[in-house]
């Protein structure tokens, strides 16, 4: 299997974080304990869907 | 010429880089030693960075008091065959001396004490950089940690105040009472570990391969009963054919069902898997945040 090496660049909030979360679920990168905690987390936070930023966002920063 | 290495090959180069870079910019680097897969590999790269010399530096082990004992009996003859020297941190001698207070209850752990075992080994030792054997799968605090990951004098991690790392170079550059923690095999993932295992033929605790053990269901978690583990009321010990995916603290280190008794059929069950390795380890479950906060505390 080959590497894909992929960067993202943007300000603030452009949305950096939910396109890599979503071509990690897309491409099924993601593993159900992961997918279980981004679940939990997002309901805590009050969000209306599974916020997928949250599979790369995992530091306090920038969950903030 | 077409000159191309594939990605294991990628991967060792780049560790045995960090090692060696490790060793020209610090005065007296550690290598995290805890008996499993991870340290076991980055010790196999640390002698082949140095080889034929011996690995420059000291094979550390902060030791809980309740590991299993299959790790400490393949920890002493992996580090005879290596010719490397060995310092035992002991996280019992810091309960003894007063250091920390054991946890109690039924699922306490003594994890968490660790830390205060690794900041007092690498201030008696005056260590100025430990090399660690984090992956970038394994957490996701560790997959934001630098390959060479500044530590305040109190061993703090702060991940707002971390150092850009352009190209391949390294700034170890500290001040007095500081350390650095060093990550060769940031950019490696489960997979790549065992298919390197394979490769190079490395031997390993035979706890990685599938055995009959007496398990008990905790939480999400089938732990070993052992002396530091026994059924509480409510649970029951049961033989079952497992095998561990990470190896740590006999406390807080769960097994899982299994039938792979070999490198190619653990390979298979890794390449299948629906949970990460940490989805067995009791110590990341406490808060989403677990493994950054233990970090910021001074934890691996
Ligand atoms: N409408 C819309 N909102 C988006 C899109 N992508 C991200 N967002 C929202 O923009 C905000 C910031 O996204 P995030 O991925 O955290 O940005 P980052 O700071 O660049 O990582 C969040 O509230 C997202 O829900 C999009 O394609 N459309
Ligand atoms: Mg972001």
């Amino acid at each position: 299997m080959d590497l894909l090496r992929f960067t993202t660049a943007g300000s603030v909030d452009d949305g950096k974080s939910t396109l890599i979360g979503r071509l990690l679920y897309d491409s099924k990168n993601t593993f159900e304990d992961q997918m279980a905690a981004v679940e939990a987390s997002s309901k805590k936070r009050g969000d209306e869907n599974v916020n997928l930023a949250l599979l790369t966002d995992g530091l306090r920063a920038e969950r903030e | 010429m077409n000159y191309t290495i594939d990605q294991l090959a990628q991967l060792e180069a780049e560790a045995i880089y960090v090692l060696r870079e490790t060793a020209a910019q610090f005065e007296n680097p550690a290598l995290l030693f805890s008996g499993g897969k991870d340290s076991i590999v980055m010790a196999w790269l640390a002698r082949k960075a140095f080889w034929p010399a011996k690995i420059p530096f000291p094979l550390v082990h902060i030791d809980t008091g309740h590991n299993f004992p299959e790790t400490m009996t393949y920890r002493d003859s992996f580090v005879e065959n290596l010719g490397a020297r060995l310092i035992v941190g002991s996280v019992q001698a810091s309960i003894d001396a007063g250091r920390v207070r054991e946890e109690t209850g039924p699922d306490a752990s003594r994890n968490m004490l660790q830390t205060v075992t690794l900041l007092d080994t690498v201030e008696e030792h005056q260590y100025d950089a430990a090399l660690g054997g984090g992956r970038r799968d394994e957490e996701k605090a560790r997959a934001k940690e630098r390959f060479f990951s500044a530590r305040d004098e109190f061993g703090q991690w702060d991940p707002k105040n971390q150092r850009p790392e352009l190209w391949n170079i390294f700034n170890g550059r500290k001040h007095h009472g500081e350390h650095f923690r060093v990550f060769p095999l940031s950019n490696w993932t489960e997979m790549d570990i065992w298919m390197y295992i394979q490769r190079e033929e490395i031997e390993l605790p035979n706890l990685y391969f599938s055995h009959k053990r007496n398990v008990i269901k905790r939480g999400n978690a089938l732990l070993a009963e052992c002396k530091y583990v026994s059924p509480q009321p409510g649970e029951l010990a049961e033989e079952k054919v497992v095998r561990f995916r990470t190896i740590g603290d006999a406390t807080c280190t769960g097994a899982v069902e299994s039938d792979a008794d070999t490198l190619d059929k653990i390979i298979q069950e890794v390449a299948t898997a629906r949970q990460t390795e940490r989805g067995t380890r009791a110590d990341d479950q406490r808060s989403e945040t677990a493994m950054e906060d233990r970090k910021k505390e001074g934890y691996f």
